[in-house]
């Protein structure tokens, strides 16, 4: 009896809150193209860098007028950020950074490593505040697990890395909630599917044919633009993305090369975690054995991929090249950059036309030079267990959409 | 139960039973031939679809033999392997080896059962391995994989082997397009169980979680509906692909199945529901009119019993029948009205003989008093006797002829004689009139009168109850008179009892047969008077014992004489003089 009554007793304290009986709400995402340290100081490789922009907002969203002496950067607080200086300072985050503090209520002032990180902070990607809408709360690898800040109705996301052709199985296993970004090749195995809403995202990129242009069989532009000009893009397109139309423009004529003789033969690097890369790796190798040119497909992890794209151990690459304005920083000489090339690519010429603006003239040597050519439009859709709901506009670069989906309301019906 | 829910239930029994009745039987024959059409159209899509199944894997057996003879004989091995994998991307891994069992080219990386299965295809066996369910290690195939190996054959040579994994992704589009009506589908399961396909999109998730597909298939191979995943009840059949065990099952989901019947089912309750609303309506219309005929025939025959004849009823319900009634009770009443009015005749004739009758009974003695009295003056003028007479006759017997015209007035009038209430004396009222009987010459000498009082006064008529006493000792000493030898006794005896007072006047005459004492007591005047000579004088005694609210009753033993007795019960809340009953 007195057991009977003290069962009773904790159960209705336990049921007199409210807030106690809530379920959390956890949310799993794929991250299909890698993931590093939720760190804006370590790398933004993969998926990262779009994750990030769940834990951080850009610098100048709550600091203004940045001055630079020496190592030493001083920020002005903006007067409509809702945070004091001290905690802008406890959250500013860097490469290089070495600390920050507040002074007086208006001035936040970040040590950097040296002068050189502390230039590097002006521009606004390098220095990130932590005052997004999650916290990283667990990190291992392969594996992050972020935090709520404030009342978005997400308790925690759980982000797991996993293959392209992984990620799809999860999501209809129920393993997972949301994968960001995927490819238009089996989008159609989704069709019918209500309890999953697929949100087509606006292409951003192409996938690209990059040469290693310090490669000895790759030195001629005229091999390569031979090599570009050989691509029939409708074909690739029709297998990698499943429709001729996403096929990127043929590029100008190229010189009349004999192919076969001037290269045998050619790897061409593609990650292992994405087979529509590796289809299109298989096509490619296929129109090029009509010119003459032998392809081997090396399909290796992300971090091996990364390293010999570094180290320029490859000859041929598959991979992303920005649509808009952006894709001229990848072809900038590592003087201009800052960093080394994507390609090996460096021109004095195109670092001027770039540094002036003039695009044109800029997309002008692209087209002769051919560090790259791109062959299809990367259509891509997220897709998202249709529990949630919220009116989302998914991109590629940025995970911050996720904050704004919530657990569907009794009756509720996600639109597609 | 009223007429009206009478002839409504009656009615709506009529009509609606029959109706249930061939509802029942309709939907039940309809429900079990749907039934059996459905499932016997769903086994026939069943056996289709699995044969679609067997044909697709045979396909794919025939295009690994094509694709090992292509790349055997082919310049460039590996480019045209590499051609036919981006052509046919769900088959992963593709080697071809060749009667040495060397690669002749490879595409992909092998599966995990590819040596397994290399060997047995080397050795001309069309191989294949279980499925291998999709789990997150997988990699390239999109959904579960099979490795399947094929002896190369080239001009009727073994040429070697092509193994390959087989992304069963491949299948999903023949289990897709196969539909059974518009929301049944098919599902493909493995001979473990696995589910390898389904059409239903969301179902389709289930291929890649751990879900019970076995106990589904033996649920569904029982007949009857299964419950699928998603909770929906369905009609299911069960057909077997091959040798590989594996299992087709296409499922509809009742509601479509069953819908025709449904849509029936819900129709004969609306068609019942109808006819119900209709006999209802028409019981209300004709039943209103007979209902309500009868209820004025019944209003009707409440105004006659109430006594007035005179009322009709018009027969005007257009009912043949009703109208016929409402015509017989008007005969009825014609009838009723006559029989009336010739019984108040007879009851006015029977009324006037009878106070005729008492009349002349209850003048006799006064009148005789009145002769006797004018005879003695008229013979001896002068004689003090006849003086006394003719006194005593003005005094006592003139009053009495007075009273007998008042009653008789009173009883024309009210139908009963008027009580003048005053005290009554038993004991001197039995000594007067056991002196006056004594008087009598008829009975002088040979007739003895007793008298035995113990009674207290009381409230009453003192002339009515000294007129109904006369009576029965009159008649009393008239029986014992007539008796043989002419002689007796009358004893007049008065006593008390808790609630009144007690006359008994018996008699030593010959006495009463119970018949005799039947008639007597219940008898007329006429008959009593007729038969036994006791007449008009009791019915004027029971009369007066009614109207003081007593009774007489009468003891009689032939032979040995009869005892009548007057009961008067006391009224104390009587006024003495003038008050009545």
């Amino acid at each position: 009896m007195v057991r009977r009554v003290a069962a009773c007793i904790l159960c209705v304290l336990a049921c007199g809150d409210p807030a106690g009986s809530r379920d959390e709400t956890v949310l799993r995402v794929s991250a299909s193209a890698g993931l590093a340290p939720l760190d804006p100081s370590t790398g933004r490789a993969g998926s990262t860098a779009a994750a990030l922009d769940l834990i951080y907002v850009p610098t100048s969203e709550h600091l203004r007028a940045p001055s630079q002496d020496g190592a030493m950067v001083r920020f002005q607080r903006r007067p409509q950020s809702g945070h004091s200086a001290q905690e802008l300072a406890d959250a500013l985050r860097g490469e290089g950074l070495v600390s920050a503090k507040a002074v007086g209520e208006e001035l936040v002032e970040a040590r950097f490593r040296d002068e050189l990180a502390a230039i590097a902070s002006l521009q606004d990607w390098k220095t990130l505040l932590a005052l997004g809408p999650f916290a990283v709360e667990q990190e291992s690898e392969g594996r992050a697990v972020l935090k709520r800040r404030g009342n978005q109705p997400i308790d925690r996301i759980e982000i797991v890395e996993v293959s392209r052709s992984d990620e799809w199985r999860m999501l209809m296993g129920r393993e997972l909630d949301v994968i960001p970004r995927a490819g238009a090749l089996y989008q159609k195995q989704l069709a019918g599917m209500d309890s999953l809403r697929v949100l087509d995202m606006k292409p951003t990129s192409w996938t690209a044919l990059c040469f290693n242009v310090t490669h000895p069989a790759l030195r001629d532009r005229a091999v390569r633009s031979a090599i570009a000009g050989a691509l029939d893009r409708a074909a690739i397109a029709r297998m990698a993305c499943g429709s001729a139309d996403c096929a990127a423009p043929a590029p100008p004529p190229s010189e009349d090369v004999a192919l076969g003789e001037q290269v045998r033969e050619l790897g061409i690097l593609v990650v292992d975690s994405d087979s529509t890369l590796q289809v299109a790796a298989s096509v490619l190798r296929h129109q090029l054995a009509r010119a003459g040119v032998r392809i081997a497909p090396e399909t290796v992890p992300l971090e091996e991929l990364v390293a010999r794209f570094k180290d320029r151990r490859y000859g041929l690459l598959l991979g992303p090249l920005p649509i808009g304005e952006s894709r001229y920083a990848r072809f900038l000489s590592p003087e201009a950059a800052g960093h080394p090339g994507m390609t090996g690519f460096a021109s004095a010429e195109y670092d001027a036309a770039v540094a002036a603006g003039d695009l044109a003239a800029a997309q002008e040597i692209l087209d002769r030079e051919v560090p790259c050519t791109p062959l299809y439009e990367n259509r891509t859709f997220a897709a998202v267990d249709a529990r949630f709901c919220g009116d989302v506009e998914p991109t590629e670069s940025s995970w911050r959409w996720m904050a704004d989906l919530y657990p569907c309301g009794e009756g509720e019906r996600a639109q597609p | 139960m009223k007429l009206r829910a009478f002839a409504l239930l009656l009615v709506a029994a009529a009509s609606l039973l029959p109706l249930l009745g061939f509802a029942a039987l309709a939907r039940s024959r309809a429900e079990a031939t749907a039934v059996a059409e459905v499932q016997g159209g769903t086994e026939r899509v069943a056996r289709i679809v699995a044969r679609r199944i067997a044909d697709h894997i045979a396909a794919e057996r025939e295009l690994l033999r094509t694709i090992g003879a292509a790349v055997t004989l082919g310049d460039d091995p590996a480019l045209t392997l590499n051609a036919f994998s981006i052509q046919h991307p769900h088959l992963h891994g593709v080697t071809v080896l060749g009667p040495d069992g060397r690669a002749v080219a490879r595409q992909g990386q092998p599966g995990p059962d590819h040596d397994e299965i290399t060997r047995r295809a080397l050795a001309g066996e069309s191989a294949a391995a279980a499925v291998r369910p999709a789990t997150a290690d997988s990699g390239g195939p999109f959904a579960h994989t099979i490795t399947v190996g094929e002896p190369i054959w080239i001009a009727g040579e073994r040429a070697g082997a092509v193994v390959a994994t087989v992304d069963l992704v491949d299948v999903w589009e023949t289990v897709n397009v196969a539909r059974m009506g518009r929301r049944g589908f098919v599902r493909l399961v493995a001979s473990d169980g696995t589910l390898l396909a389904h059409g239903d999109p969301e179902e389709r998730r289930y291929v890649f979680a751990a879900v019970d597909n076995l106990g589904f298939i033996e649920r569904a191979r029982r007949g009857g509906t299964v419950v699928n995943h998603q909770g929906v009840e369905v009609l299911a059949a069960v057909a077997d692909v091959g040798e590989r065990g594996w299992m087709i099952v296409v499922e509809q989901p009742v509601a479509e199945a069953l819908g025709a019947v449904r849509a029936m089912r819900r129709d004969l309750l609306l068609l019942g529901g109808g006819a119900l609303a209709l006999a209802i309506g028409a019981a209300v219309l004709v039943g209103r009119k007979v209902v309500r005929g009868i209820e004025r025939l019944e209003g009707h025959t409440r105004v006659l019993a109430s006594g007035d004849l005179d009322a009709r009823v018009e027969p005007s319900a257009r009912i043949a029948e009703l109208d016929s009634l409402a015509r017989s009770i008007n005969e009825m009443a014609d009838s009723l009205k006559r029989h009336h009015r010739e019984a108040r005749e007879r009851e006015r004739l029977t009324t006037f003989g009878r106070v005729a009758a008492g009349l002349s009974h209850d003048l006799k003695q006064p009148l005789e008093h009145v002769r006797d009295a004018c005879e003695g003056l008229a013979a001896d003028r002068e004689s003090p006797e006849s003086w006394e007479l003719f006194d005593w006759m003005r005094r006592d017997e003139l009053p009495k002829l007075q009273r007998f015209l008042d009653d008789l007035r009173q009883l024309a009038v009210d139908g009963k004689a008027k009580l003048i209430m005053g005290e009554v004396a038993p004991e001197r009222l039995l000594e007067e009139l056991a002196a006056n009987l004594r008087g009598s010459p008829r009975w002088a000498h040979k007739i003895q009168f007793e008298i035995a009082s113990s009674a207290a006064p009381f409230l009453g008529d003192d002339t009515l109850l000294r007129r109904a006493l006369y009576n029965l000792a009159a008649n009393a000493a008239e029986a014992c008179y007539r008796a043989p030898g002419g002689a007796g006794t009358v004893r007049l005896e008065a006593a008390d009892r808790t609630d009144g007072v007690v006359f008994r006047v018996a008699d030593t005459g010959p006495g009463m047969s119970p018949d005799l004492i039947e008639r007597v007591m219940h008898g007329d005047f006429h008959s009593t008077k007729r038969t036994t000579g006791i007449g008009l004088g009791l019915g004027v005694a029971r009369h007066v014992a009614q109207i003081h609210g007593g009774r007489i009753e009468v003891e009689s033993e032939v032979g040995a004489g009869t005892t009548f007795t007057l009961f008067v019960p006391r009224d104390e809340s009587q006024e003495p003089g003038g008050a009545t009953r």
